[in-house]
């Protein structure tokens, strides 16, 4: 079952208006989660880049769907029962857990790469950016449905099956970095 | 009289999941591709923090896409 933002409604407005709400929300939780490793690094350093590139292979491995290496996050879901405290609340509450990657169920294994990198990151910029592109990744789908309204699952299911064949190019990304890193 | 249908019997069948060894083959050419295209960076000398950065941020699309695979 899917359960995605309330962002549906006849008013284009107000689909835009609870889309930007589900945005926000992903943009505070993606840079909510991405602050408590980057401080930590900050404030008590951290270890040498190889081990961050060993990190790294390990992940593009399970990116590369490796077989017998499998990664999962939390099996928790949004219950669609909070949506009573109205729709712009719910798609902002909505987006901070998918945000944090971690509340929800994981999204790809290069997740945790973004974590374990902030903890090494040496400017806050430049974890706007990391974490504020997977914001608009997670987004995007929903920003589509949005716009299209109405044609909801054939757009949907056009973004699975394009989905499905990205984690090559994301396992292709993390090993390059981790070979620099090593 | 039983109506007679000589259209032959066609059993629709399931396309095998793919085996250990194409998964793995598949996994390992990703793995080398990407290895590939690291020390080619490295070669280049271009490994500096910006394309670092913008390697991190495709990575980072990237996995916020598929997670419309989780929903």
């Amino acid at each position: 079952m899917i359960v995605s933002p309330p962002v549906r409604g006849s008013a284009t407005g107000s689909r835009a208006i609870a889309f930007s709400a589900h945005l926000a929300g992903l943009v505070s939780g993606s840079l909510a989660v991405a602050a408590v490793p980057f401080v930590i690094g900050m404030e008590l350093g951290h270890p040498p880049m190889w081990v961050l590139g060993l990190l790294a292979v390990f992940l593009a491995a399970a990116s590369a769907r490796l077989p017998w290496l499998r990664l999962s996050g939390s099996p928790w879901r949004v219950p669609s029962s909070w949506g009573h405290i109205g729709r712009m609340p719910y798609a902002a509450l909505f987006g901070f857990t998918l945000g944090t990657g971690l509340l929800n169920a994981l999204s790809s294994p290069a997740f945790f790469l973004l974590l374990a990198w902030a903890w090494f990151a040496a400017s806050w910029p430049a974890i706007v950016l990391v974490f504020g592109a997977f914001a608009l990744g997670r987004s995007l789908p929903t920003a589509v449905m949005t716009a299209v309204a109405g044609q909801d699952d054939e757009v949907l299911r056009s973004f699975r099956v394009i989905a499905r064949y990205l984690f090559s190019i994301e396992a292709v990304a993390i090993m390059a970095l981790a070979i620099t890193w090593l | 009289m039983v109506p007679h249908d000589d259209a032959p019997l066609t059993v629709a069948r399931r396309p095998e999941a793919p085996g250990k060894l194409t998964l793995l083959t598949g996994s390992l050419t990703i793995l080398v591709t990407g290895a590939a295209a690291g020390l080619i960076l490295l070669a280049t000398g271009a490994p500096r923090g910006g394309v670092v950065v913008a390697l991190l941020a495709l990575a980072a699309a990237l996995s916020g896409v598929q997670g419309l695979l989780t929903d």
